[in-house]
């Protein structure tokens, strides 16, 4: 645990040693999201023009015309609900994730760039982390092994997608609705729930282990190919299970308290947070949660160095 | 401090000669003294004016855990145990033992629904529900009864949105025409007549709105008895310089559906701040209207104040030119994007 703990310490101080490279990941998912919101910003713009659905003094939204809005969009504009809002944003995609809720297919676009941008930015900030920033430059580390992290991401995305089309199904559709069935209260049922979100949540965080082992083992060197990388990542991670959990589980952690703290400033700041500084507290949790994932990148790299006995060049 | 409690609250109504009293008892054991205490002065006020509007009132209105079915968390600023109660009480004054029909349903719902507003201005939320509806959040920044609400159209109907009734539906919306072109002072007059005896249909309600207000619905009416799709649409707007120096400005409005037997307020809006208010005959296909200005036209709507709340698309009955970027609407596609890009990072965690 110690060493989870000094090597998370350790990825901590070299993202924070690299300012450059938490803005260059803060534009680049601006940027990736920002052609999409741009038709959406249209419509409602145009549907906002002729109306007067808010009182412009309290910031307040009218669900009249919000319902009315939704009724009639179609595309990217459908998602336009309120648990875009705030804090019930980043609870609406977690609950997704755990429950699988369908979402629009024109949301495939988005998650797409989002596997495309990733793939590159892992390959320069791996390189940074473990070899430091002499090396290659931003733009050629992350071109080196954008085709494999590509074919990672992609066997994974495969991989979790026939995870919710077959265990997903029989744990919530099956097991869970029997469960909750037998349940006296509806604490209850969402208690045997949660542990059902546990199992599935292990399941999903193994696949995960491997896919990011996969990618340090071949910014490491060891891995010359995605297959390969993936060979060499699944034996890290059934190697040192302990550790790999571990370090995930810590990660996890600070994970968990921004979006504590994230909540508790949403919940509690009332008008002090909303209108644009609401927007500004969004964003600043979106570079949060970035700086959390390259965290765990620079600390995988260093647990790795540790225990697969790379040495560093 | 969780407790079991009855209230027990007499409502003298003082408008009336021998004021009747109603006896409001919620039982819902399991929550806090301070909800419960909130919950009873609400839903007590809100049988109060229930009452006031539609009488006779009952002698007692109940409500039970069995009833309103709290959820294992509820959330005060939600207010949905308000909601359910006062949809019950409505229920049990359109509806009473007998076989709920969807006109008398949509009347409890439309009842309880203004009970709700008048009751609750600025006190409630709306609330999301996650992890398979178990946890409720408060989306503060969509209040249910926002201010300056009671000159737009507002809710209609609080219960959960999968349970509305198609039916209702439409005659939630009939009514909510009925509102806006009659007022509520109105429409609640008729209402309390046709509770007050007599059967509860459309024909008698039909009867006492053009007896009482002394206006013309049949169009109305008509339109709704016959269930077609009433459609409005502004389909072109164009305003161009003309080689006089002034501005040509051309309205297209197009009737999708079937249409009332009733001329529809049409809005042109100048640069310059000026308006024209015209008004097309709903029956016809189709309509032009042209303008000549000294200012470009920026703005062309038909039924501008959402009075025909039957209108079953009213997203497309204003068309803009050249709109100013509207602040709440660039806030709303920030949060927009601010989801995806969260979206886009919950995507790519695990693989």
């Amino acid at each position: 645990m110690i060493r989870c703990i000094l090597a998370l310490a350790a990825g901590l101080g070299q993202v924070l040693r690299a300012p450059l490279l938490v803005v260059a990941a803060v534009l680049a998912m601006m940027l990736a999201a920002a052609p999409f919101a741009l038709p959406v910003a249209r419509e409602l713009q145009a549907s906002l023009a002729n109306q007067q659905p808010i009182s412009l003094d309290a910031g307040e939204i009218d669900p009249e015309w919000w319902l009315e809005f939704r009724e009639h969009a179609d595309g990217l504009v459908a998602t336009f609900t309120p648990s875009i809002i705030g804090f019930a944003a980043p609870l609406s995609n977690l609950s997704a994730l755990f429950d699988g809720t369908r979402r629009p297919l024109v949301l495939l676009g988005p998650y797409l760039l989002a596997i495309v941008v990733w793939s590159f930015l892992w390959g320069a900030a791996l390189e940074r982390f473990a070899h430091g920033s002499s090396r290659f430059g931003f733009f050629r580390a992350g071109a080196n092994t954008f085709l494999r992290f590509f074919t990672i991401s992609a066997l994974a995305g495969v991989v979790v997608l026939l995870l919710y089309l077959t265990i997903h199904p029989l744990l919530f559709n099956v097991v869970a609705r029997s469960l909750e069935a037998s349940a006296a209260t509806e604490r209850t049922a969402f208690i045997m729930r949660s542990v059902l979100y546990l199992i599935f949540g292990a399941v999903l965080v193994m696949i995960s282990l491997v896919a990011d082992y996969a990618r340090v083992a071949i910014v490491m060197g060891p891995a010359s190919s995605a297959i390969d990388g993936l060979r060499q990542g699944a034996r890290f991670v059934r190697r040192h299970p302990g550790s790999a959990v571990a370090l995930y589980l810590l990660t996890g952690l600070l994970f968990v308290a921004l979006l504590a703290v994230y909540g508790y400033v949403d919940v509690n700041g009332g008008l002090r947070v909303a209108g644009w500084r609401g927007i500004a507290i969004a964003q600043a949790y979106i570079a949060a949660r970035l700086v959390i994932r390259l965290t765990f990148g620079a600390s995988e790299v260093k647990l790795y160095r540790e225990l697969a006995g790379v040495r560093e060049s | 401090m969780a407790c079991s409690i009855v209230a027990l609250a007499a409502c003298a109504l003082s408008a009336v000669a021998q004021p009747p009293v109603i006896d409001v008892v919620i039982d819902l054991p399991g929550l806090s003294l301070p909800r419960i205490t909130r919950i009873n002065r609400t839903v007590t006020d809100g049988a109060h004016l229930l009452a006031e509007w539609f009488p006779p009132a009952p002698r007692i209105l109940r409500v039970s855990e069995a009833q309103v079915r709290p959820r294992w968390l509820e959330l005060a600023r939600g207010a949905s145990l308000e909601h359910a109660i006062l949809r019950e009480f409505a229920g049990q004054i359109w509806i009473g033992e007998g076989a709920p029909d969807a006109f008398r349903t949509a009347l409890a719902e439309y009842s309880a629904a203004m009970a709700i507003h008048q009751t609750l201005p600025g006190g409630h939320v709306h609330v999301e529900r996650f992890f398979n509806g178990a946890i409720p959040y408060p989306v503060r920044q969509v209040s249910l009864t926002p201010r300056g609400s009671e000159v737009r159209p507002r809710l209609r109907y609080f219960g959960p949105a999968d349970t509305l009734d198609p039916a209702v539906d439409a005659w939630l919306r009939f009514l909510a025409t009925l509102e806006r072109y009659l007022g509520w002072p109105a429409l609640q007059q008729a209402l309390a007549a046709l509770r007050s005896g007599g059967d509860i249909t459309p024909p008698r309600l039909h009867a006492l709105l053009t007896e009482q207000t002394g206006r013309e619905l049949e169009w109305l009416f008509s339109t709704f008895d016959r269930k077609v799709r009433v459609d409005y649409a502004v389909v072109a707007f164009s305003s161009a310089a003309s080689a006089s120096g002034r501005f040509e400005t051309t309205v297209r409005v197009e009737r999708r559906g079937d249409g009332p037997a009733h001329s529809l307020p049409v809005l042109v809006r100048f640069a310059d701040g000026s308006e024209i208010r015209d008004r097309v005959d709903g029956r016809d296909q189709e309509t032009v209207l042209r303008y000549d200005s000294v200012a470009p036209a920026r703005l062309a709507s038909v039924d501008p104040d959402a009075f025909l709340m039957l209108d079953a698309d009213r997203t497309n009955n204003t068309r803009t030119i050249e709109a100013p970027a509207d602040d709440i609407g660039l806030r709303l596609a920030f949060n927009w994007m601010s989801w995806l890009q969260d979206a886009m990072l919950a995507c790519t965690a695990l693989i």
